[in-house]
């Protein structure tokens, strides 16, 4: 069935030439690199839930912006205006959690189900507003729902280089200190640390991976990202140091590929390809993995526990 | 507003979905186990396609198989992951239910041409959709998704009426209920399965993110107000049910003026009304805050009156 130019076309798909796609698919790495190592952290304090709770809450931020930028009559599709209200909402979401777990009898994971749920239907309450003021774009929001690597102009690919770049740099300079806090939170007030803060800051990391990743994987699957690399790395080695450098490489690859597979085959969406790389990376390591993996495990012999 | 039939059915919709997440809601929300609704609302979407595939979107009973199918296939994973794997229980819970809803996903574009789910109303959920599809029984006419939650609501309350005992001790002290001959890991699974159906049922009106609002926020709003079961469980129902309905007077009424007054005329006069189950969830929310400030047992307003008082 296929014709030359379609054969053509192709081509130069699978060899990367479209400059649009290629940056895509090098965006699509950065951000899984990044994921990966920031969701490593994530895993180890034990709030992997958080990313889905982080990742569903910015859709009021991206309503609000739209909603501002029209009402200020500028093209409502500029992405780093929509991408700081996501960053906004989904910061008010980690607070909110923080303070909903406050309230006696409430415990973390109905803190993080009711600002999920909330969150989620103001979002779909603004969209529904936006949908009828028929001021064109609206319709592109829906790619933050699913995500689209296919409809990225090159800028968006770079902004999401950008954020996931900085993500990345932030957690390698700042990793021994992450490190230590997270393992042992009192000994790392004893060395002086400043502990509140570095959470702080680990969290924000979690939020700018998931305002850098929803326009590409989508809102829904974003804690995918975070969350499967991390967990397809711990199999093969007993050191978080290393654990993170082959989370960062199995993120990677899974962008790549993912977002190489649905810009070669029309209509495979690239969140879900992403997705489905990485869990089968997960599969494979489990099975696999020198450490853990089931295969490899010799006897009852007792798991050996993460070590710094 | 005018109040129209259409509105009268989407609130009787919206109210039922309510009451049938209350249901297996109540026990969830005890056993700390609110987000597994949300893995469960998203990965039943392969076993949706799937049974789509084979028996056509007629046939709801099918459908609801495949779906239920896909929810136990996750409860069982999770599990499987957590205690052979040795994977930490949230980490399990991400990694099945976004492999399973992207697997969904990528089955519904390939199969487009021959599946009509739309992918935006299982996530958004069309209540509008869902209150103008009608279907007849017994003489009565209702929108189809009533009568769907109608069973489930009568379903699930047969059985929690006969295990009523056993479950609530499963839930509330498993060791004490096996030291009485009990078998907490049954009704564990039986608490699955009631929760995977309320959650089909239920997004088919309100959506597959919004089911985990129906499913936990007036249940975690009743336990701010009240110490026993009984109580939690009715004062859950009627914040469920009240919500529902002011959820889509409030979905109605306030953006038109809203947006008017924040846009301006030309720009916000353009709206009418905004998505009912937004509407709703927020509206639990707001309910949620109130009773946490002011009205709940340790809330700061009672703690004040107390110690001025």
């Amino acid at each position: 069935m296929l014709d030359a130019l379609a054969a053509a076309d192709w081509g130069r798909t699978l060899l990367l030439t479209d400059y649009n796609t290629r940056i895509a698919v090098i965006g699509a790495g950065c951000l899984g690199a990044a994921a990966g190592l920031v969701g490593t952290f994530l895993v180890l304090r034990r709030r992997a839930l958080m990313a889905d709770t982080l990742g569903h809450s910015t859709l009021p931020g991206v309503g609000l912006a739209f909603l501002v930028l029209a009402a200020f009559g500028k093209t409502p599709d500029a992405l780093p205006w929509l991408l700081l209200g996501a960053a906004a909402t989904a910061g008010l979401a980690a607070w909110l959690v923080a303070a909903t777990q406050r309230i006696p009898r409430i415990r973390e994971d109905a803190a993080l189900a009711i600002v999920l749920g909330v969150l989620f239907g103001l979002g779909l309450a603004i969209l529904g507003v936006i949908q009828q003021l028929g001021t064109g774009h609206a319709a592109g929001l829906g790619g933050f729902i699913d995500g689209s690597v296919a409809s990225m102009r090159a800028q968006d690919s770079w902004t999401m280089v950008v954020l996931a770049s900085a993500a990345t740099l932030v957690t390698i300079v700042l990793f021994k200190a992450l490190t230590v806090a997270s393992f042992d939170p009192q000994q790392a007030r004893l060395q002086g640390l400043p502990v509140r803060r570095l959470e702080f800051v680990q969290l924000g990391m979690v939020v700018v991976v998931t305002v850098a990743g929803i326009r590409a994987v989508g809102l829904i699957l974003i804690i995918a990202l975070l969350i499967v690399p991390p967990a397809a790395a711990r199999p093969w080695s007993n050191r978080l140091s290393r654990v993170a450098v082959c989370a960062a490489g199995i993120g990677a690859f899974s962008g790549i590929v993912g977002a190489w597979i649905s810009a070669l085959v029309t209509g495979l969406p690239t969140g879900p390809v992403i997705v489905l790389v990485a869990v089968a990376a997960f599969g494979f390591s489990l099975l696999f993995g020198r450490a853990r993996g089931i295969l490899r495990r010799r006897g009852h012999a007792p798991a050996e526990r993460l070590a710094h | 507003m005018d109040w129209s039939s259409l509105d009268t059915r989407i609130v009787l919709i919206a109210s039922l979905a309510a009451i049938a997440c209350v249901l297996p809601g109540t026990f969830l929300v005890l056993k700390r186990m609110s987000m597994l609704t949300h893995a469960i609302a998203h990965a039943v979407l392969p076993g949706l396609v799937i049974a789509f595939l084979f028996v056509g979107s007629s046939n709801l009973p099918g459908l609801m198989i495949g779906a239920l199918i896909a929810g136990i296939v996750t409860t069982m994973l999770v599990q499987w992951l957590s205690s052979k794997a040795r994977i930490e229980q949230g980490v399990a819970t991400g990694i099945v239910f976004t492999a399973l809803f992207a697997l969904g996903i990528v089955l519904l574009r390939t199969f487009a041409d021959r599946v009509h789910l739309h992918a935006d109303c299982i996530i958004e959920g069309q209540l509008t959709l869902a209150a103008a599809r009608k279907a007849t029984f017994l003489g009565i006419e209702l929108p189809r998704a009533a009568w769907l939650l109608l069973t489930v609501i009568g379903v699930n309350g047969v059985l929690l009426a006969i295990f009523w005992r056993p479950i609530v001790a499963s839930v509330l002290d498993p060791d004490h209920a096996r030291l009485n001959g009990m078998r907490p890991e049954w009704m564990q699974q039986l608490l699955m399965v009631m929760t995977a159906v309320t959650t089909i049922a239920a997004f088919e009106a309100v959506g597959s993110i919004l089911v985990i609002a129906l499913i936990v926020v007036p249940v975690a709003t009743a336990i701010l107000l009240s110490d026993r079961l009984i109580v939690v469980f009715g004062l859950a129902l009627a914040i469920g049910v009240l919500c529902a309905v002011l959820g889509h007077v409030l979905a109605v009424v306030v953006p038109g003026p809203l947006t008017t007054a924040l846009l301006g005329s030309d720009l916000g006069g353009r709206v009418d009304d905004t998505s009912s189950a937004g509407a709703i969830a927020v509206t639990y929310g707001i309910v949620f805050l109130l009773t946490a400030l002011l009205f709940g047992r340790d809330a700061p307003l009672r703690k004040r009156l107390r110690a001025t008082g």
